[in-house]
């Protein structure tokens, strides 16, 4: 028998637990922990599939309501200089990108706090919730291209091959940016639910801060620079502008800042994600 | 094969044996005060820190908690509500991380920590337990493998293609259990949320962490109801205040916690309100110690402040509120000092100590109001035989015995 009494009020400091993560370790974990990845991926998609019987049409609607809107408002009332030809074709570049930011930030920023009764009952490498989030949203945006398609067939124009060449590499920086951003928000929004409020209009703000409806390249060589380095989903839609609709190559320079942004973003998210992981279940 | 990584410090899958439990001088914290974490409490928090003061709204849940358990033990949590026992089981199942000290499990850990466990409300039964799976480390094909089982433990077959928002809680509860303890566990954490289903289904959970016992995984059990503890488990683990204060057989485990109880119980016998119990006692016979199946009585002498008509309800448990039997008797009160005596005839306990639990209410069924609230009124000893011992199978809710004779013929 052991008297409670006796035990002191605080335990010893060189006990402290501390918790070691090293970054390869946890990318390895998290390798290992794909299946759940995508396990929760199809999860959430029949979710949605299910509660909605127009399915593939949600999807769709969000991108073609904010085209024909910004076509309406922006390209026929406001008459934004772009330096492209077609307005549709022009914002429907910067929207793809953009909408699978938002959304993947939107519903993955709350994935941790969604997810409760699995993060307190199963052991699992976390990110995995942000994670699949940011999937469904890429499957979304694949659904999404059927908008894009109709689009072009219905100004019976075709992108250039260009920029199925360059594809891949945007991807991959939109994706890491994403990411990063993904689990940096859903971490610090278990510990200050604030932002949870605050998401929304952020986002909203994103929307006009990023050159969706209007030009990058319109921007100084030193403000492009910024935007590169502060929001790589700036120079992506540029490239992704010139490369389907000109034929022209992306801006280089810019492209490399973007990467090296959206690299530096994912690790700082991932780390930051795996440092406040500990304390979700106390918090949730 | 698990999910468990090398890297994380705290699941060090590989240096731990399957089925093994290490917990290394735990500790565990939590705020006291903290509901939700809005920008106002970590301001706050951050003005705690600079001033130095840190530890003020803090309250340890778990302090310095050190046991190893081996592989296929079978092992009891025991301990009041709010000792610990469901934070020790949540950091044995690795989802929350101690403050300080070290928690090592071997193996797939299967966890039935509430009535839900992990089961996802907007999937059907069938996609639960592939997810669940999938999130346990098994390959969908090992889940499929098992998938039949799971849904005949449950008896959810009508149901497996519904979504589980509109299972009844029986359902839940039985596609939780089976979901946690059919899918391979090394390791079999097991709350005391079984007291939700029905008898039936508690006899088949209880069958079926025999049968994980038998196949080699490591069980920790925590439940209120004592006599199954003993029944199942081997070794017991009492916590109090956060602290480990016993860890040996479970009968001695036991043993000891029924004392403790009983001496928490006689402080609660001096109860507050317009009727006061001022002395209870409890004799045999001809004034000494019960007997198996001999008369009892019971004396209370309470104090009223007005004239009046009281109901008294007595019982008998092994220490928990919930009497095993139950006896009533009508009094009329007069104003000041009473006397109130009842005679249970053939009681039939076997040797040990018992609990004797009281309440006065006016008379009225149901919705009377409390005179004196339920509350254990004195603890009393039985001498007699000694509690029939049983096969593991069979377990007893309570230590009733009934005399009994047996005749046996061949033809």
């Amino acid at each position: 028998m052991r008297d409670p009494a006796t035990i002191g009020a605080a335990p010893p400091p060189e006990l402290a637990f501390r918790r070691k993560v090293s970054l390869v370790g946890a990318l390895r974990d998290l390798a290992h922990s794909w299946e759940m990845v995508t396990t929760l991926t199809e999860r959430e998609l029949r979710i949605r599939y299910k509660q909605a019987i127009l399915g593939v049409a949600w999807a769709l609607l969000q991108p073609v309501i904010l085209i024909l809107t910004l076509t309406v408002f922006i390209g026929r009332v406001a008459h934004i200089n772009t330096g492209y030809p077609d307005y549709a074709l022009f914002s429907i570049c910067g929207l793809i990108p953009w909408t699978f930011f938002s959304s993947a930030i939107g519903q993955g920023g709350l994935s941790l706090l969604q997810n409760l009764q699995l993060i307190n009952k199963i052991k699992c490498p976390r990110e995995v919730f942000p994670l699949s989030i940011v999937g469904v949203a890429a499957v979304d945006t694949i659904t999404s291209m059927l908008a894009v398609i109709a689009l072009f067939a219905a100004k019976t124009t075709m992108p250039h091959a260009l920029v199925f060449l360059w594809a891949l590499p945007l991807i991959l920086i939109v994706m890491l940016y994403t990411m990063g951003i993904a689990l940096l928000v859903s971490s610090l929004i278990v510990h200050v639910r604030d932002i949870r409020h605050v998401l929304p209009v952020v986002m909203q703000m994103g929307l006009l801060a990023t050159p969706v409806i209007w030009s990058f390249e319109k921007l100084s060589h030193r403000d492009q620079l910024l935007y590169s380095i502060g929001n790589p989903l700036g120079p992506v839609i540029d490239a992704l502008r010139r490369t389907a609709l000109r034929g022209t190559a992306p801006n280089v320079e810019m492209l490399g800042w973007a990467s090296l942004s959206a690299i530096v973003v994912f690790f700082v998210g991932f780390r930051v994600f795996k440092r406040l992981e500990a304390s979700f279940a106390d918090l949730l | 094969m698990l999910i468990s990584s090398d890297s994380d410090s705290l699941a060090s899958g590989s240096q731990v044996r399957l089925g093994a439990v290490r917990s290394d001088r735990v500790w565990k914290r939590f705020r006291a005060d903290l509901r939700n974490p809005f920008l106002i409490d970590r301001l706050e928090y951050i003005r705690d820190r600079i001033r130095g003061d840190t530890s003020a709204n803090y309250r340890w849940a778990l302090r310095d908690v050190e046991f190893a358990i081996e592989p296929g033990e079978a092992v009891g949590l025991i301990g009041a509500n709010g000792a610990g026992k469901s934070t020790m089981l949540k950091m044995i199942a690795q989802v929350m991380y101690p403050n300080a000290g070290r928690i090592s499990v071997g193996g797939r850990i299967g966890a039935l920590i509430e009535v839900r466990a992990g089961l996802h409300s907007d999937l059907t039964g069938r996609e639960n337990i592939f997810l669940y799976g999938t999130l346990l480390g098994l390959k969908r094909k090992r889940v499929a493998e098992v998938f039949d089982q799971i849904v005949e433990f449950a008896q959810i077959e009508a149901a497996i293609d519904r979504q589980v928002k509109f299972y009844s809680t029986g359902m839940q509860l039985r596609l939780g259990f089976a979901v946690a303890a059919y899918l391979e566990p090394d390791v079999l954490l097991v709350d005391e949320v079984l007291a939700v289903g029905d008898s039936a289904f508690q006899q088949r959970c209880l069958e079926r962490m025999r049968q994980v016992l038998a196949d080699g995984t490591t069980l920790l059990f925590v439940s209120h109801d004592l006599a199954t503890m003993e029944a199942t488990c081997t070794r017991g683990l009492w916590l109090r205040d956060g602290a480990l204060v016993q860890d040996a057989p479970i009968r001695e485990v036991l043993g000891e916690y029924r004392e403790w109880v009983e001496r928490f119980a006689e402080l609660g016998s001096n109860q507050e309100g317009p009727v006061k119990v001022l002395h209870t006692s409890i004799d045999g016979p001809n004034g000494g110690s019960v007997h198996s199946y001999d008369a009892m009585h019971v004396e209370f002498t309470v104090d009223s402040d007005v004239t009046r008509p009281c109901a008294v309800y007595i019982g008998v448990s092994e220490g928990p509120a919930t009497p095993m039997f139950v006896a009533r008797g009508a009094a009329q009160l007069a104003a000041g000092s009473n006397t109130i005596r009842a005679t249970l005839q053939h009681v039939p306990l076997p040797s040990g100590r018992f609990f004797l639990w009281a309440s006065m209410h006016e008379p009225g069924g149901g919705i009377a109001k409390d005179l004196v609230q339920w509350h254990p009124a004195r603890a009393f000893d039985v001498v007699g035989p000694e509690v029939e011992d049983t096969p593991r199978a069979v377990v007893r809710l309570s230590p009733v015995q009934v005399a009994n004779s047996w005749e046996f013929s061949a033809g």
